[in-house]
């Protein structure tokens, strides 16, 4: 404490220290400041359907219309950052293989509005591997992760809701599309 | 005069004042610090708010602790004087030499 140079310093590695230990506190009550899975409000449903088709590689893909509606307010508390929010498509297949993928999703900040009402596209195309889609029931699940500005990011919650079933034929291809498909089949022949 | 460069010991803080000013920042750092917590937690239910409030009362105990304020300097410490002839010293004789 003989300079001001050496007060400076012993006063700012307290502050530092206390700091951490204010950080500290914020992790541990965000452990009781979290919320179960059933406050989060999630009215989402199934639109439409937009085609389901079969592509080059044999593989089918489904692209669609969703009637997105939640509300995330009770998630944030004061130690949240950010939300990410995501909708998978999950179905069993006949191998006896479950699929989900993720068709869309958002990042909510702490400084948004936390309520998503809209209709909204595949951001991500749903593509199987095989052909399997054909007459499959489709479970759309609503997950979440949060981001807290201090402490550990300890995984998803989700609701599960709306289902839908796809159609047994692929939907039928626009001319343009046709026309795509027989010049691609003509100009790479088999060697 | 030669008296007047003083390669010594500027005036300071004294002891006393040292004392006075570790203890103000310590208490203060940690009261400010449960505070800023209880406010952002309870009141504000900001974590931004937290941080500002903290970093205000460390302001403020910056200014008061940092510089050599004259009441940390009661019981100023007395120096010898300097002499005005340098002083010598003469090597004695030792008995290995």
């Amino acid at each position: 404490m003989y300079s001001w140079v050496q007060r400076l310093n012993s006063i700012l590695t307290a502050a530092g220290t206390v700091l951490g230990v204010m950080s500290l506190c914020v992790a541990l009550s965000s452990l009781f400041l979290d919320v179960s899975e059933r406050e989060v409000m999630n009215a989402s449903s199934f639109q439409k359907l937009y085609k389901l088709t079969s592509l080059d590689t044999n593989n089918d893909q489904a692209l669609m219309y969703l009637n997105i509606d939640f509300d995330l307010s009770p998630l944030f508390h004061w130690n949240t950052k950010q939300c990410f929010i995501y909708i998978t498509a999950s179905y069993d297949t006949d191998e006896d293989r479950h699929s989900g993928i993720v068709i869309w999703d958002k990042i909510v900040r702490y400084n948004e509005p936390k309520n998503f009402s809209s209709v909204v596209f595949n951001k991500y195309p749903l593509i199987d591997m095989g052909d399997n889609l054909r007459g499959r029931e489709l479970t759309f699940t609503l997950s979440w992760e949060t981001t807290p500005f201090v402490g550990l990011m300890y995984g998803q919650r989700s609701s599960t809701n709306f289902t839908h079933t796809l159609p047994d034929k692929y939907s039928k291809l626009t001319v343009l599309e046709r026309s795509a498909r027989n010049r691609l089949n003509t100009e790479y022949p088999d060697y | 005069t030669s008296t007047s460069t003083r390669r010594g010991k500027k005036k300071k803080m004294d002891y006393q004042g040292q004392e006075l000013a570790e203890t103000i920042y310590q208490y203060g750092i940690i009261i400010s610090g449960i505070i800023a917590f209880l406010y952002g937690l309870l009141i504000s239910k900001d974590i931004l708010s937290m941080f500002y409030i903290f970093g205000a009362v460390l302001s403020i105990i910056l200014i008061i602790c940092v510089p050599n304020w004259p009441i940390f300097n009661r019981h100023p410490l007395k120096w010898l004087e300097r002499p005005l002839q340098p002083i010598t010293f003469e090597i004695s004789k030792s008995k290995f030499s």
